[in-house]
């Protein structure tokens, strides 16, 4: 098992490597000089070109890169061209708010979502379970960033419950949480219940149901155990969405996260501070992914078996 | 009579039973009473997009500022209301979905063409190629495809085009997986090593043996790609990364919007429900594609 996780987590290094080189790429390879950017657009060409020598822009790419990943081999991921501040402080500054409102959203799409598609399942073609699939339904189609303004709008602005921006204390997470949550509610409760639907229909359900086990211990026992597997992965996946539309929510909340760093970021071609983002929100997803399957083999006596093989 | 009719019938199921497999498709979709209201919504959408010329002018009634009717509220006169600068909101939600569906088509082109090229190629002559190809998309795949959007817009610039390119790439790796997966499990039965054996060159069996058998899963993805899209298009262009106005385009619509939203919640309750129902439309019928193509739902 430890080889196992051991093995995962070296497997994260070239990935991150890789987006790392993706990210570099893009934002180095196309016009817009960061330079000019910073400057303005009345900056003169001896300005420009000083600031391009300080900030090293003139080296050839490969020789950036290079310079750029050893430092942060070394921990050092660069300074931000705009604040000329070392990106790594501002990370450590926003990276809880982001993390915190994915676990939330996380949480609360699971705490939701994976009862909702079970009950659903189990009284198929019920009034529940009409409802639940149409709420699924309208929440994968809402767009996150309305349905944030929609609840703003109603708790914030015209009830006064809850406050539209910022996260000076934990009342200001609600509303994001749930909007981030909405739409993985959504595939959750859609794949809990598939899930749960194709599990009851297994002759080892029937069979428990011959026993004359009862209903209670045939749904605990015999039943969710054995769908849990898909919708632990689904849980997983929706991490990484989660991540992504962090990057919207923050900015309709107007959070100071990774998200609304990014999107700063981006604007003014301020390279460290993108690629660092996208580095950190690249090593989180992954770890999520590998309790996923840590997971597994929890729930999954055969997958355990599996892994201490290698 | 009766007789007559079954008559017509056979000789009709030979005529066309090289299509007999969409036409059983069709037939189950259409038994499918969402999946047709979701068509039916979505052929809606297109017909206003595709008339919005023949019954309002783009530059007068979307573009052109009349700020002694700003803010109005849904009326007879404008049912949607009026905006920031008088402009009838309905006019503009009208030609924002053209914008949306341009967008939503092209992205899932260009993502299932260079996807699929990627997919098959990996997926028909493994070994190397499929490592290489696979190990790339899989470093694409770890980045959300969000953010993936988000930097490769701000690189590009804004416009209509670039936004179509970046959202186009980020869809890339998943059609690739999944062309790449439908490959893979079919390039070792029987018909396809017949075509080999006939001397079929690969990118024939490719195209002509291979694709048409592993439709139904791409289908399905393009078509919930093509919802992602929307969705995902209106959030850039919110944050300030997509259309800009005065284009008529509902998430920069709803984003002029939110600064007056406590006053005049209009401005960013009819954007939002125009996106909330073509993108429900494409999903109820991407929903009924799978159930459709799905053989074991059959009968």
């Amino acid at each position: 098992m430890l080889k196992f996780v051991l093995k995962r987590l070296l497997m994260l290094i070239p990935i991150i490597i890789g987006i790392s080189f993706i990210i570099f790429a893009i934002m180095s390879l196309t016009p817009g000089d960061p330079a000019q950017l910073i400057l303005g657009e009345n900056a003169s060409q001896e300005d420009i070109m000083a600031k391009r020598e300080e900030l090293g822009l003139n080296d050839n790419f490969f020789v950036r890169y290079f310079k750029y990943m050893a430092g942060v081999v070394r921990g050092d991921f660069g300074n931000s061209y705009r604040t000329t501040l070392p990106v790594i402080d501002e990370i450590m500054v926003r990276f809880p708010s982001t993390l915190m409102l994915a676990f939330f959203g996380i949480g609360l799409s699971v705490v939701i979502g994976v009862p909702l598609g079970i009950i659903s399942a189990i009284r198929q073609y019920s009034i529940f379970d009409y409802f639940s699939r149409t709420l699924a339904l309208l929440l994968t189609a809402i767009p996150a960033f309305w349905l944030g303004l929609m609840l703003m709008l109603v708790f914030s602005l015209n009830l006064g419950w809850l406050p539209s921006t910022g996260t000076d204390s934990w009342t200001g997470f609600i509303l994001p949480s749930i909007t981030l949550a909405a739409s993985a509610t959504a595939t959750l409760t859609r794949m809990s219940r598939s899930s749960v639907l194709e599990v009851i229909r297994q002759d080892y359900v029937r069979t428990a149901r011959a026993k004359g086990a009862s209903e209670r211990r045939i749904i605990f026992k015999h039943v969710l155990r054995n769908s849990l597997l898909p919708i632990v992965t689904i849980v997983g996946m929706n991490f990484g969405v989660q991540m992504g539309g962090t990057v919207v929510i923050e900015s309709v909340f107007t959070i100071s996260g990774l998200g609304t760093l990014m999107i700063t970021s981006v604007r003014m071609k301020d390279i460290p501070s993108v690629v660092g983002s996208v580095m950190f929100v690249a090593v989180a997803i992954g770890l999520a992914n590998l309790l996923v399957d840590i997971l597994y083999a929890y729930i999954d006596p055969r997958i355990k078996s599996q892994y201490s093989k290698r | 009579m009766a007789k007559k009719e079954k008559k017509a019938q056979v000789v009709d199921q030979t005529h066309i039973k090289k299509r007999s497999q969409l036409k059983s498709v069709w037939l189950r979709f259409k038994k499918n009473k969402l999946a047709m209201v979701g068509l039916v919504m979505f052929i809606l959408v297109v017909l206003m997009a595709l008339t919005a010329d023949i019954f309002f002018n783009y530059e007068e009634q979307a573009l052109a500022q009349h700020l002694t009717e700003k803010n109005q509220g849904p009326s007879l006169e404008h049912i949607m209301g009026t905006d920031q600068y008088g402009r009838d909101m309905f006019v503009r939600v009208v030609f924002g979905s053209r914008i949306s569906l341009v967008v939503g088509i092209c992205t899932v082109a260009i993502g299932l063409t260079i996807g699929a090229i990627i997919g098959a190629s990996a997926g028909y002559y493994g070994g190397k190629i499929d490592n290489i190809l696979m190990r790339i998309m899989d470093i694409f795949l770890a980045i959300p495809s969000m953010l993936l959007a988000v930097v490769i817009v701000a690189a590009l610039g804004n416009g209509l085009f670039n936004l179509i390119l970046a959202m186009g790439i980020a869809r890339i790796p998943r059609f690739a997986r999944i062309v790449r997966s439908s490959i893979i499990s079919l390039k070792d039965q029987e018909f396809i090593e017949a075509a080999k054996a006939c001397g079929t060159r690969d990118r024939r069996i490719i195209l002509k043996h291979i694709l048409p058998n592993a439709l139904g899963p791409i289908i399905v993805e393009a078509t919930l790609a093509m919802a992602m899209s929307i969705l995902t298009v209106a959030s850039l262009s919110f944050v300030g990364l997509g259309i800009t106005p005065p284009t008529p385009e509902w998430g920069s619509m709803l984003s002029t919007g939110k600064a007056q939203m406590r006053y005049y919640p209009h401005l960013v309750i009819m954007p939002g429900i125009a996106i909330v129902y073509t993108v429900m439309a494409i999903n109820l019928i991407g929903d009924g594609l799978r159930d459709a193509l799905d053989p074991r739902l059959k009968n």
